[in-house]
């Protein structure tokens, strides 16, 4: 095995900090200039046409979708405010059977609400390619609020 | 040829990493924008993601 030269050796020494600030500067240049934040300005709908290819009819039914949708989404608000409401008035604190009870209605309820976004988004998915629309649900669903065990810290 | 492969590199994995976060930006508004949970949670109520 031969000792390479040390002029060959700070060749290839020069040539690797070449690489490595070249690919780095590129990085972080490529990061700071896409770093504009994408949610001002970028309606999720207009987002979503682009991201999972969508035709100009899909598109359309999906708008279709959201507006029918609508009410149910304000109704399904109304009554998870409702049921917080009558569970502050409760004293969840106290944990009396009373505030049980309407603990559990408010579980009740956000499990329908819940239940009830789950298929408005596998209806979206439906309107779409099948890998778009299983790419929709994987990159949503884990979105979906959970249940809220501690739904008494919402409660002012 | 190493460094031009390097900047490729480094360009093509940041644009991926800005795209990922675009897309968890977006999908988490638009999620907030169908979930009576998390509108009802929130100080807004805007019922429609468009």
């Amino acid at each position: 095995m031969s000792i390479p030269h040390p002029k060959g050796m700070k060749r290839v020494i020069f040539f690797i900090l070449c690489a490595g600030v070249g690919g780095f500067g590129a990085f972080q240049i490529t990061r700071w200039a896409g770093s504009t934040p994408p949610a001002q300005g970028v309606a999720p709908l207009t987002w979503l046409k682009s991201e999972f290819h969508l035709s100009t009819s899909q598109m359309a039914a999906i708008e279709t979708l959201h507006h029918d949708y609508q009410p149910v989404c304000r109704d399904h608000c109304e009554k998870i405010h409702q049921a917080r409401a009558r569970l502050a008035a409760a004293k969840p604190a106290s944990a009396t059977g009373e505030a049980n009870a309407e603990l559990a209605e408010l579980a009740r309820v956000e499990a329908v609400c819940r239940d009830a976004t789950r298929a408005h988004l596998e209806r979206v998915a439906a309107l779409m390619a099948p890998a778009d629309g299983a790419r929709f649900l994987d990159l949503m669903l884990p979105k979906l609020a959970g249940p809220s065990a501690d739904a008494s810290c919402d409660l002012k | 040829m190493t460094v031009l492969l390097s900047v490729a590199a480094g360009t093509g994995s940041a644009l991926a990493l800005n795209q990922a976060q675009t897309a968890e930006l977006m999908a988490k508004a638009y999620v907030r924008s169908v979930d009576p949970v998390q509108m009802a949670s929130g100080a807004g109520h805007e019922h429609s993601p468009s």
